[in-house]
């Protein structure tokens, strides 16, 4: 008899919440802040999880009013971790190969999400999309510039200059973090006040371990600048 | 007499047998991308799906078409029991529904309504981001009992003749589904094959579990099932997902085997290469003879230069997977085949 493998996503309580670095995202969110904090989690998880970084997702939750992040890891990279982390290397060659070029290639992308924000019309468009649209711009950079920068610095993945590749991050900070922010809080004020009620909730926090947490840290200071 | 149609990247191949010799009978839809193909044999129809375009209609074994729905389609199924109903899934994400053989359709909007919970899961990684229906399953034991597949965003279920649906995905680890099948034997047991693996159902998808004893690949993209006293699968693989095949060795494709409804696998040789280059990305079986086999192999276009559709192959088997034979080499990537028996 043979048995299959089971997956089950980890309940929040399973898993060790961490604050982000400053200046990524804010400390004691307000439900703008928080939307975007969630946005940010649910495109970098796409984006790392698309290039077989060895975890599932990222979560946003607020602990005591404070913003909270946790990574929860990947069945099928436990099962062959190696595996997974040739596939990662495969996977991001594409990007790491020239990080100025992938970055060029996406730009257009972010930018576009920006002039969406700038257009928002909440008479033609819903909060959902404009959600979707954020976790949209956090998305393209995350897989094409910030993780393929993380692997080339930190496992020596790729051919790009050490310093193109960091420029490459700082434009993607200031169009992402600086501008995109800005615009995606300025539609959010004009579809009206939130009303989503944030869950505060009490849940173990520390420093997290675990494959899922590979070069986590190093991301999320490349995009802090730290 | 029995034909195939092969869906390029740059229009349908239409390939007829006749005593045992294969020759193209003609070339059309030219310069469409045809994601999808299906046949209505009893009725003498064949439809495809175009991307970015809509379900063409063909009575004549592709000499005219008739364009019935606009749409962006990329998956198409016609019911087992009733040859009259037709569907298509589209990107975004809407299920379409023919009950006049293709001529008038009508949108499943229940699917619409799941949950905004769920709904937050449907996405693609590549630009726009918008997920697509990329595989639809009317169960053969009941008509009413309709799966989906989205691509990405997980599995849903309606058991209402398509005006509920609720997801199924639980279990599944990454929701980049390809293809969702009922086994014709067993109503409850039910196959998925996604980006990060296999999985196989026992309670109608409800809880998934994953499958990989024997495989030597780990990403999944079409399947087909024989009924038989234990269902026989057969699986088309690649090593990695399609970003990763510009790396020489390409997308290392190979199709599995597993005679016990799932549960193990075996590579298949007979006269496909260990590792194709090109990715074998649609398995059919034939509707007049169970032991053959057809495979229609291609690129993942975006990988390519812009308007390069690639090349593509179409490869047979006659003896359940055994042996294989290339029976075309076509000027561009092949995403779907059909068999059908005239």
């Amino acid at each position: 008899m043979t048995s299959g493998s089971r997956w089950r996503s980890p309940a929040d309580g399973e898993l060790t919440w961490f604050r982000p670095p400053a200046g990524l995202l804010p400390a004691r969110p307000n439900p703008h802040e928080l939307l975007d904090a969630q946005a940010f989690a649910f495109g970098a998880s796409r984006a790392l999880e698309s290039l077989y970084f060895p975890m599932s997702e990222i979560r946003a939750r607020l602990i005591d009013g404070e913003l909270h992040l946790t990574v929860a890891p990947s069945g099928t990279a436990s099962r062959d971790l190696e595996l997974h982390k040739k596939n990662m290397r495969d996977s991001a060659l594409r990007f790491s190969r020239g990080v100025r070029a992938a970055w060029q290639r996406v730009r257009p992308q972010v930018e576009e999400y920006s002039a969406f924000f700038e257009a928002f019309d909440p008479g033609k468009s819903d909060l959902f999309r404009l959600k979707r649209v954020r976790a949209n711009q956090w998305f393209a950079p995350m897989r094409a510039v910030v993780a393929p920068t993380a692997l080339l610095l930190y496992e020596g993945i790729g051919q790009t200059p050490r310093e193109d590749a960091l420029a490459a991050v700082a434009e993607v900070r200031h169009e992402v973090i600086d501008r995109g922010r800005a615009l995606f809080y300025q539609a959010l004020d004009r579809a009206g006040p939130s009303q989503a009620t944030p869950p505060n909730e009490p849940l173990p926090t520390g420093d997290p371990s675990g494959p899922q947490m590979f070069l986590i840290p190093e991301i999320l200071a490349l995009l802090a600048d730290k | 007499m029995r034909r195939t149609y092969v869906a390029t990247e740059i229009g349908l191949e239409v390939l007829a047998e006749d005593g045992g010799e294969w020759r193209t009978e003609r070339s059309t839809l030219q310069g469409k991308t045809v994601d999808a193909i299906v046949a209505a044999d009893e009725l003498g129809l064949v439809y495809a799906g175009v991307g970015h375009d809509g379900v063409y209609r063909t009575a004549d074994a592709g000499q005219t078409w008739e364009r019935t729905l606009e749409a962006d389609v990329r998956s198409m199924v016609v019911d087992p029991d009733d040859p009259s109903t037709v569907y298509a899934g589209t990107e975004p994400v809407h299920l379409w529904r023919s009950r006049d053989a293709g001529r008038t359709w009508a949108e499943l909007e229940g699917l619409q309504r799941v949950p905004e919970a769920v709904r937050e899961r449907w996405w693609f990684p590549v630009y726009p981001h918008e997920p697509h229906v990329l595989s639809i399953c009317v169960s053969p034991h009941d008509s009413r009992q309709i799966y989906v597949g989205l691509e990405h965003g997980g599995i849903l279920r309606s058991d209402d003749d398509g005006a509920t649906w609720k997801d199924v995905s639980a279990g599944i680890e990454y929701l980049d589904i390809h293809m969702v099948a009922a086994d014709p034997k067993r109503q409850n047991l039910v196959y998925a094959a996604t980006a990060r693996g296999f999985y196989r159902s026992e309670d109608y998808g409800r809880d998934w579990l994953q499958y990989d004893a024997g495989f030597a690949r780990d990403y999944m993209h079409d399947f087909i099932v024989l009924p038989g006293e234990r269902s026989r699968l057969f699986m088309t693989t690649a090593n990695g997902v399609p970003p990763n095949w510009l790396r020489d060795s390409r997308a290392e494709s190979a199709i599995y085997r597993s005679d016990d409804e799932g549960l193990t696998w075996h590579q298949l040789g007979g006269g496909l290469p260990a590792r194709m280059p090109l990715m074998v990305w649609n398995l059919v079986g034939d509707p007049l003879d169970e032991a053959r086999l057809y495979a229609g192999a291609g690129e993942y276009v975006p990988n390519l230069p812009k308007g390069d559709p690639g090349r593509g192959e179409l490869w047979a088997s006659t003896d359940h997977g055994d042996t294989w034979t290339r029976l075309a080499t076509l000027g561009g990537s092949v995403n779907k085949v059909c068999a059908a028996a005239a």
